[in-house]
């Protein structure tokens, strides 16, 4: 049983944690089991010094399964795997070195200082390393890394314009969780002591498939929960022994019918109900505490919106911030933006306008390297980014909101701002293992929900949130990575007059500390009231540029756009 | 001819449409305006049944809050989709022609599709094209035809000037302001250019975050100050 | 290599091919407006062997037989449509997918337990013998599966362009709301997709059971995901590149596995085409990017 939750556990990071639909696990056990079969019978290597590089074989393996991987999206990811592990069961069969569909057998029991474990001793061991992997994937979801797995999860592309590299961070999961699957392998290997290639073939994989589903998938308790269960069920009806395949479909099907999340997966009819009872408990044990929700961060902590001097532009003979030059995009006969030219000077706030399908998004999608260009190029702070991944043009310091908002749903406020605050600080494997509970972390994460009136929803989760913060979300999840330059599209529609009004002081006090906005809108007044400079974009083109006041009175704007009756 | 009364729709906890009700006479053209996000598709994908609505929506004397889409579509309600949402590997002729496939009345199919070729001869000049072909305005002009392939009472229109250009946006709504007339057609258009839709509507009505939050003859919600400060540019 | 054993082999791909066409064009008919990975389509594929060789051992005609699995098998798919993937719809397509395979788990175990786990015999006596054709020799079976094959593809394609339900199913596929939109009536389309891909995966079932003279409980695991890779080789919902992947995947492994020591089994020379395509071009041979 432990032995199975470890397997468990090591999809669960895969699959449960990053999202990646995996379903041969049981190459990583295979890979495990037969590297320290091999290691031991063949080479004569002892339990102890055949473990780790067992270990390593399977990272491995998880390594190099994992780069197909990231070509291909969530069908043909299924599709992929479940290829890989026919392959493998293959390739163990047909090759002589693996022994061939008789396997291995006379695997040496481990042994400590000289004897062989008994039961009891190999028992404790698996108990030892179950609890160890426990630890471990607890510490990885509470540290940066787990965060950057959720925020995969949630919503790629989110993740990725907020500086998480994916690809890195899917290759972590494969690896990490293949380690875990071949740690059971090695484990399983020294146990039965006679491994065949038919013990980790694609049936394998789907009963470890079928115990984090059923127990709840991305959570540990699920994990551990259906391995039990569904080990041990067999051993406790020995009659059910004989349709146990039928129970596993079934099982399968009616959860899926039913509780698809699991029995113990986060807001399954059971989880909640214990959820309730503890909360209950804990409160009742405790007597009363204040509600401990953030402090309401509302007019207190705004940090001072100056009036002064927030409504000028920036002075003359500036070096521009963002430059584009002839900017395309266009796939077919279709050009969706056409050589669009603009220039965008520090702590400016610059408007984009223009009709529905004009191009807007698709500029900056390409500022923000969502899309990549088909001509023309981009120069932010001096050099050329066009060409670069989100993740790197995030870490430049370039953020964006969506506009259809993209949040990760399933965080806590909290959560979302600190992936951003995260990807700044944690690009490294090194860093990205250290636990975000760090404090200065969080006080940031908490100044800005403060500027951005979220203080009171730090523990909401991001899904529950109605548009109008879901927006301000967005842009506090951007503001945590610190940018110079930060992309707004649409964030003023369907907020309400005052969030409106609210949002255009924070914009404001952002140019005043220094950043430079642009941003796309439809609201007119909003637009003229706030920007400095306004470009208009009509079917792919730029077709005016200038100050509000200029871009009002201009004939081919008011007739694309704003319309037959001028304006003072 | 098309009533709604206090409908909404959830999507898991944000709620798109808030008791939202509305009253349609036979013939008129009503505007719904509103910003991205406000809840003008939900309202347009209710009437459809394309989501979860709770409430009452009448079509006729009918309740149709039971039936499934298709049904709706065929007591006389079509829709002219976002985005146009044309068959991409069709060609012009047969997107006309898949409008037409629950109809029972096939000797009139033909002199049907004459009339909208005629109305919108792009069409014809395309009309072994695949669909995926055609520019935003044709396309336009097809989603429009295709609607009205089906004969409907009721037209509803998802934001039809989104990606035009300028001309044939003119041109859209100049098509819907003839048919509505000529044809006795009600129609419900929903959209972010409110200019347009203004000018050829009968009546209008503002929603905001779900909510109605105005209402009235189109002169009047073209007049009201907040109206021209949101949407019309001041 | 005589030109005779050439031409065998050839047969024998083509055959192969046709059989896996069978199925994967089920699959990618059910994708294609689904967007549902309906692996549980190699269930059906054997409870249409099993039924036909229940059939006939009761009834005695193979072409009653035949057409009897074709339909029950047909009312069977369309059984867990209505009742396993249709409240599905809304769910994220992993949940779907995760039932399809416990269906499929299901199955084979059922056939275990109603028909015991060995092989059973499918003898057919009028079918046994061959043909002699220009120095070549085809058996009866091959010939009909390769005619029958065939001709059912024939009406597949008439029923897909020449009718007015193909013409909704088509728009189905690539649309299936703005069909609803339009008027059709999409809930009976998916209902005729899980009619014929059932019951054209029951006509290979029993054809097979026929060809090899064995029906057995698992008989569709490694069809089911071999039928997989075929659709994501083929690109996701094209039926000709489903087709096309198909006759070269079937070719593939007769090559492979006839003429070279490559170290893997037959499936597992599908598998590694699958691997090797995603690599080189994620779409599929006929997919849309």
């Amino acid at each position: 049983m432990g032995i199975w939750s470890i397997v468990a556990l090591g999809l669960n990071i895969i699959t449960g944690y990053a999202g990646q639909f995996n379903l041969g696990i049981g190459v990583y056990m295979g890979t495990g089991a037969y590297a320290a079969a091999l290691l031991t019978t063949g080479a004569g290597l002892g339990f102890w010094l055949a473990l780790p590089c067992a270990l390593a074989a399977a990272g491995a393996m998880g390594f190099v399964t994992g780069l197909p991987a990231l070509r291909v999206r969530e069908d043909a990811l299924a599709v992929l795997t479940i290829g890989l592990v026919f392959v493998f069961e293959s390739l163990l069969i047909y090759l002589p070195w693996f022994g061939g569909p008789v396997g291995i057998g006379r695997i040496p029991a481990a042994a400590l200082s000289g004897s062989a474990l008994g039961k009891n001793g190999y028992l404790a061991l698996v108990l030892t390393a179950l609890l160890f992997v426990i630890a471990l994937t607890l510490y990885l979801k509470r540290a940066w890394i787990g965060l950057a797995w959720a925020g995969i999860r949630e919503n790629e592309l989110a993740a990725d314009v907020i500086g998480v590299h994916p690809a890195r961070f899917k290759l972590y999961a494969f690896t990490i969780g293949a380690s875990f699957a071949g740690l059971g392998g090695v484990l399983y290997a020294h146990f039965i002591r006679y491994i065949t290639p038919y013990d980790f073939g694609f049936l394998t994989s789907i009963y470890v498939l079928t115990m984090i589903v059923f127990g709840g998938i991305g959570t540990i308790r699920g994990a551990v929960l259906g391995a039990c269960v569904l080990t041990f069920l067999p051993e406790l009806f020995r009659f059910v022994q004989d349709y146990r395949n039928l129970i596993y479909g079934g099982t399968l099907i009616g959860l899926m019918l039913y509780e698809p999340r699991g029995l113990l997966g986060d807001g399954s009819f059971v989880w909640r109900r214990l959820t309730t009872r503890w909360h209950r408990l804990r409160t009742a044990i405790a007597g009363h505490k204040a509600a401990p929700s953030g402090k309401p961060a509302l007019a207190a902590a705004a940090p001072g919106v100056q009036k002064g001097n927030v409504g000028a532009p920036p002075t003359g003979a500036q070096e521009s911030l963002l430059q584009t030059r002839d900017l395309s995009r266009g796939f077919g006969g279709l050009l969706a933006l056409n050589a669009v030219s603009i220039e965008v000077f520090p702590r400016e706030i610059f408007g984009v306008i223009g009709p529905n399908g004009a191009g807007k998004t698709t500029l900056f999608n390409l500022l923000s390297g969502t899309l990549p260009c088909s001509g023309g190029g981009i120069r932010f702070k001096g050099s050329r980014i066009n060409g670069l991944p989100p993740h790197r043009i995030a870490g430049l310091g370039i953020g964006r909101t969506f506009q259809i908002v993209r949040p990760f749903g399933e965080l806590s406020v909290m959560d979302n701002v600190l992936a951003g605050i995260g990807s700044r600080h944690c690009g490294r494997l090194v860093d990205a293992l250290a636990p975000r509970g760090r404090s200065a972390y969080r006080a940031e994460a908490r100044a800005i929900l403060a500027r951005t009136d979220l203080g009171a929803y730090e523990r909401e989760t991001a899904a529950n949130l109605p548009l109008g913060l879901l927006r301000r979300l967005e842009i506090a999840r951007a503001l945590g990575l610190s940018p110079d330059l930060i992309l707004l599209d649409e964030s003023f529609s369907g907020l309400s007059h005052a969030e409106a009004r609210s949002l255009l002081d924070l914009i404001r006090s952002l140019r005043a500390e220094g950043m430079t906005i642009i941003l796309i809108e439809h609201n007119m007044r909003i637009t003229m009231e706030l920007c400095d400079r306004i470009a208009v974009l009509d079917r792919g083109a730029k077709i005016a540029e200038g100050t509000p006041r200029e871009i009002q009175n201009d004939a081919a704007v008011i007739a694309a756009y704003l319309g037959a009756e001028a304006h003072a | 001819m098309l009533e709604l009364d206090s409908v909404s729709v959830r999507y898991g906890h944000v709620e798109a449409l808030n008791a939202v009700s509305i009253r349609l006479a036979e013939g008129a053209i009503l505007a719904i305006l509103g910003a991205n996000g406000a809840g003008k598709t939900s309202l347009l994908r209710a009437i459809l049944g394309l989501n979860e609505a709770t409430g009452s929506i009448r079509f006729g004397d009918k309740d149709i809050g039971e039936l499934a889409t298709f049904e709706r579509v065929r007591l006389g309600i079509a829709l002219v989709p976002e985005g146009r949402r044309l068959f991409p590997a069709f060609t012009v002729e047969e997107n006309l022609r898949i409008a037409t496939v629950s109809r029972k009345d096939s000797s009139a199919i033909a002199s049907d599709i004459e009339e909208v070729c005629a109305m919108f001869p792009v069409l014809r000049r395309r009309y072994r094209q695949a669909a995926q072909t055609l520019s935003g305005g044709e396309g336009q002009m097809l989603a429009i035809a295709r609607a009205l392939l089906s004969r409907p009472r009721l037209l509803l229109l998802d934001e039809p000037s989104v990606g035009l250009m300028p001309t044939a946006v003119a041109e859209t709504f100049r098509a819907i302001a003839q048919i509505s007339r000529r044809k006795c057609l009600t129609v419900l258009v929903v959209e972010q250019n409110a200019r347009k839709a203004l000018a050829i509507a009968d009546h209008a009505a503002v929603l905001e975050l779900g909510r109605l939050v105005l209402e009235g003859d189109a002169a009047a919600v073209a007049a009201d100050g907040r109206v021209k400060e949101a949407y019309l540019g001041g | 290599m005589t030109l005779n054993l050439l031409l065998q082999q050839l047969i024998n791909a083509m055959e192969l091919g046709s059989i896996y066409a069978m199925i994967a064009v089920g699959l990618a008919l059910v994708y294609g407006v689904l967007r549902i990975l309906h692996v549980a389509q190699a269930g059906v594929y054997a409870a249409g062997a099993f039924i036909g060789l229940f059939l006939y051992q009761e009834i005695g005609s193979f072409p009653v037989s035949l057409v009897g699995a074709m339909l029950l098998a047909g009312a069977l798919g369309m059984l867990i449509e209505r009742f396993v993937y249709r409240p599905m719809l809304p769910r994220p397509r992993i949940v779907a997918l995760i039932a399809s395979v416990g269906l499929l788990i299901c199955f084979s175990d059922i056939f275990r337990i109603i028909a015991g786990p060995n092989q059973l015999a499918f003898e057919l006596p009028s079918l046994r013998g061959s043909y002699e054709f220009a120095g070549l020799v085809i058996s009866r079976i091959d010939a009909v599966i390769l005619i029958g094959t065939a001709g059912i593809f024939v009406l597949l394609w008439v029923l897909l362009q020449k009718t007015r339900l193909g013409f909704e199913i088509r728009a189905a596929a690539q649309d299936l709301e703005a069909a609803a939109v339009m008027g059709i009536d999409v809930r009976r389309c998916v209902r005729w997709i899980f009619f014929i891909s059932s019951a054209i995966a029951a006509f290979g079932g029993v054809m097979v059971g026929v060809l090899y003279n064995a029906v057995y409980p698992d008989m569709g695991d490694m069809i089911a995901y071999k039928g997989l890779a075929l659709i994501v080789i083929g690109g996701f919902g094209s039926l000709l590149g489903t087709v096309l992947a198909s006759f070269l995947l079937a070719a593939a492994e007769t090559v492979l596995t006839t003429y070279t020591a490559v170290p893997l089994s037959r499936e597992g020379v599908a598998m590694l085409f699958l691997v090797l395509l995603v690599l080189i071009r994620p779409q599929g041979l006929l997919g849309r990017a």
